[in-house]
């Protein structure tokens, strides 16, 4: 299920709202239960429905995670393990999650590789299995792994599964995040507040990220997906192409993050923030403090910081930096190029520590820092967004002139700079360089902001009506 | 504050509780039916129904059936923007998106053109089924294994021969991937009819417009060009007996009409008032008549020419004025009926499925004519598979 679709809104919201306030506290919770048990439980059978809707089978990887990585964190958070057991089951728990991200996820991506491999020895190749892959299942499969990293570490275990998977399931991050850590929701699985003030914040949020995905980052999209998919874009083209997708992934995904945000906030969940105004970053180092907040603070607090972090000497932090942003492109997808990706930020990464965590450009003036890590931005995003590695080369060839464009290429102007085009673009790029961010703006409540909210939601809603189904791009990872 | 915030709180319920309440009460009052979510029960709950559920809400959307004409309407008004099947070209010409994605996307030659297709093992070699190619050599086999030939013809898409039509501003000499798949075909021994040049070479001789200007399609001048063609081809080929050909008296003769063509692109844009935007394009087209009758042109299933088309053929066949189509006008010129299978949309595969439902009109054929659009080597519906015959 889309949160930008008919079924979701309204079907699904009203009825999981409903009910769940129609479900009363538990006034005497057993020890260990949260007040909230029934509630949870609700929400983790609706995150199941939710879940379920992409593909009915897919609910059962799922399940069979929160059933198996419970019962590890009960047993890990008993006080009477020896330390090598602990570790044992640790490592059982991890093997089991990455193994299942394994066949889903990279299946295939291995299988087609052993068979480069193969021929490239002169040994004949395989019929490549096909495999379906869960929607989603990379960012629950970290959300279980950070609960149980973090028994691990020494938090207390949930007593109740409907508790537990509530954490797992819970329907707003369930499918393209935030990524939550447990110790960030634990509390709130157990006590948390309802107020009409969080509620209604909360709408707030879910109007402006609908408003973002319906308004914004659809049209562009559409700029983005004609010039990716010609073969051979004038140098002009390509860069509006590019640029369109930077549009894109940032309005689809932060319009994500935020509407997840604001129903966390209807159901009483404070969740962390995903984006801080990445394209205002003056480095790539702070691009990582502003972009998908919740994977990079996940990838330091669960990898970086378990692989010795910085304090194992200048060598191994280099080495640990490009690990982690290794492993953190790949995570976004099974393809060279997310690796390339990731490379390449680990690399800048990597040169701006260099120099005291200080970009090498560190002196130039704030506008033409923030330029120029919008540029390396806006290279990356090639990588992201291309069919492969040779198309991503292939594409930044046509950025910088040096493709002869297809004999029909001109066409794509035709396509991409109609006047909508220019007017959706042109309002994309100053809903970036504006300063205010909606998680600010959206934190005090005025009448004002009522209007221009619902007003963003009601032309969202009509939009919605002439686009076609259109899903989050991180649904894909 | 409170009154803020519960603002906030009922503007929420009044869309995504109100709108689904209204509907049900409206498909019940109005529309005399059980409210749709409750079909939501009715059935197991697979991914197939699921997914039939939501497509049937929005085509019961009240709201959307109400709310989507005028948001049309006014984002044509305001910002001159289409649905996106549309494309704007210039001087009011309109073309369709799949006929200008297939000229800028890779071709057939090219890696990314199998995206997401995989290889599939056909009496033991790796084949991939997107790959028109495949598709049409084997066809080409089954026919040949019961003594027919197969002449191929691939159509030009509007923007093929007319891009400076879509961007005004349009340099370079435009040759369409498809003319490299015509080359490899003969280079492979298919008999392959080439209007690319023709048509080009009518336009940069002054022949009258040769596509219609808010439709995919061509103009009865346009169809004239390719129906001498295809004609000259099937002559050439010496499948059909000379003397069948040339030395009877006339069956048919050409009478003058005149059509209106709304155009098909103008449709896809959805704009509610495109009746009052774009004007209707008068063109005459030269209706094929029997000369004993009068009669207007009809196929003759026992014909030994079979013709497999998609709506390049339909247009002005079966539409107004019917009889006027390219059928129609190859069979003019060859002074003999022939028979015909057309899909709109379907020339791919669904006319050979088809056929081979309808295998009877194999029967005594000679020679088969398979024409397609050119955008079909990409979008062509149900691709490009593999079909028995009987």
């Amino acid at each position: 299920m889309v949160f930008t679709e008919d079924m979701f809104l309204y079907y699904f919201l009203p009825l999981v709202l409903a009910v769940y306030y129609l479900i009363p506290f538990d006034k005497n919770p057993k020890p260990g239960r949260s007040r909230y048990w029934m509630r949870n439980l609700w929400l983790t059978l609706m995150g199941y429905l939710f879940y379920s809707w992409f593909e009915p089978w897919f609910v059962l990887p799922m399940m069979f995670t929160n059933v198996a990585d419970y019962l590890f964190g009960i047993y890990l958070g008993r006080d009477d393990i020896a330390p090598r057991r602990r570790k044992l089951v640790l490592a059982v728990s991890m093997v089991m999650n990455l193994g299942l991200l394994g066949v889903f996820k990279y299946g295939v991506f291995t299988q087609v590789n052993l068979n480069h491999l193969l021929s490239l020895v002169g040994q004949p190749v395989f019929s490549v299995l096909q495999i379906a892959f869960p929607i989603g299942i990379s960012f629950y499969t970290f959300h279980s792994m950070s609960y149980i990293i973090d028994i691990y570490r020494g938090e207390r275990p949930v007593k109740s599964f409907a508790d537990f998977s509530c954490f797992v399931s819970l329907f707003p991050q369930l499918v393209a995040g935030p990524i939550l850590r447990y110790n960030v929701l634990s509390q709130q699985l157990h006590s948390r507040t309802h107020s009409l003030n969080l509620f209604a914040r909360g709408v707030m949020l879910f109007f402006v990220g609908f408003g973002m995905k319906i308004l914004l980052a659809n049209p562009v999209g559409r700029i983005a997906d004609a010039a990716f998919a010609a073969q051979s874009p004038h140098a002009m083209d390509a860069w509006w192409g590019v640029l369109a997708y930077a549009f894109q992934i940032y309005f689809d995904f932060n319009g994500y993050s935020v509407m997840a945000l604001g129903l966390g906030m209807m159901f009483g969940f404070e969740l962390i923030r995903n984006f801080n105004a990445p394209y205002h970053s003056d480095s790539i180092t702070d691009f990582w403090r502003r972009w998908h907040i919740s994977l990079s603070t996940w990838l330091r607090e669960y990898l970086y910081i378990s692989l010795g972090g910085n304090r194992k000497g200048e060598r191994r932090t280099y080495i640990n930096l490009a690990l982690v942003m290794l492993l953190g492109g790949f995570w976004h997808g099974a393809q060279w190029q997310f690796i390339f990706w990731g490379a390449i930020h680990g690399t800048m990464l990597g040169l701006e520590r260099w120099g005291g965590k200080k970009p090498f450009y560190a002196n130039l003036p704030r506008q033409v820092r923030v330029a120029f890590t919008f540029f390396v931005v806006l290279i990356t995003w090639v990588f992201f967004r291309a069919d492969g590695l040779p198309h991503a080369f292939h594409y930044l060839a046509a950025m910088f002139g040096m493709t002869q464009p297809g004999p029909f290429a001109d066409l794509l102007k035709a396509e991409i700079y109609q006047f909508h085009n220019l007017l959706d673009m042109a309002i994309c790029a100053v809903a970036v360089v504006q300063p205010v961010q909606s998680y600010e703006f959206c934190r005090t409540l005025t009448w004002p902001k009522f209007a221009v909210g619902f007003g963003v939601f009601l032309v969202g809603v009509v939009m919605m009506y002439t686009q076609a189904f259109n899903p989050f791009l991180y649904f894909q990872f | 504050m409170r009154k803020l915030e519960w603002t906030f709180v009922a503007a929420l319920l009044a869309v995504c509780a109100g709108f689904p309440l209204f509907q049900s009460i409206h498909e019940m009052t109005v529309d005399k039916d059980a409210p749709h979510v409750l079909d939501l029960f009715r059935k197991s709950p697979t991914k197939e129904n699921l997914h039939h559920w939501d497509d049937n809400a929005k085509d019961r959307s009240v709201f959307a059936k109400w709310l989507r004409p005028p948001t049309l309407q006014l984002r044509y008004n305001l910002l001159g923007e289409m649905a996106p099947k549309s494309v704007q070209g210039a001087e009011d010409w309109l073309f369709y998106n799949q006929d200008v994605d297939y000229l800028l996307q890779p071709p057939y030659t090219d890696e990314r053109f199998y995206k997401g297709a995989f290889d599939t093992l056909i009496e033991g070699k790796r084949v991939n089924l997107r790959d028109p190619r495949v598709a049409i050599t084997d066809f080409r086999d089954r026919l040949k294994a019961r003594g027919i030939e197969l002449l191929l013809i691939p159509i030009p898409g509007k923007p093929s021969i007319y891009p400076e039509k879509l961007y005004a501003g349009f340099q370079g000499s435009p040759v369409s991937p498809t003319r490299a798949l015509i080359d490899d075909l003969r280079a492979q021994g298919f008999h392959v009819a080439d209007l690319f040049g023709p048509l080009m070479e009518a336009k940069a001789k002054g022949a009258p417009q040769l596509y219609l200007r808010r439709d995919t399609h061509w103009t009865p001048q346009g169809l004239e060009v390719a129906a001498d063609i295809v004609a000259r081809a099937i002559r050439d080929l010496g499948v059909i007996p000379q003397a069948t050909v040339t030395s009877q008296v006339p069956k048919f003769a050409l009478q003058d009409t005149l059509v209106d063509r709304w155009g098909d692109i103008a449709e896809m844009t959805k704009v509610p008032d495109r009746k009052k935007i774009w004007a209707l394009e008068n063109v005459k087209a030269d209706r094929v008549i029997e000369v004993l009758t009068g009669a207007p042109y009809k196929d003759d299933p026992a014909s030994p020419i079979l013709w497999l088309g998609d709506s390049f053929s339909r247009i002005y066949q079966t539409d107004a004025p019917g009889s006027a189509g390219v059928i129609a006008h190859v069979a003019y010129r060859l002074n003999r009926p022939l028979a015909s299978i057309v899909n709109d949309g379907g020339a791919s595969t669904v006319v050979r499925q088809q056929l081979a439902r309808r295998g009877e009109l194999l029967k005594d054929k000679k020679l088969v004519v398979w024409t397609f659009v050119e955008r079909d080597l990409r979008f062509g519906s149900k691709g490009w598979q593999v079909q028995e015959l009987p």
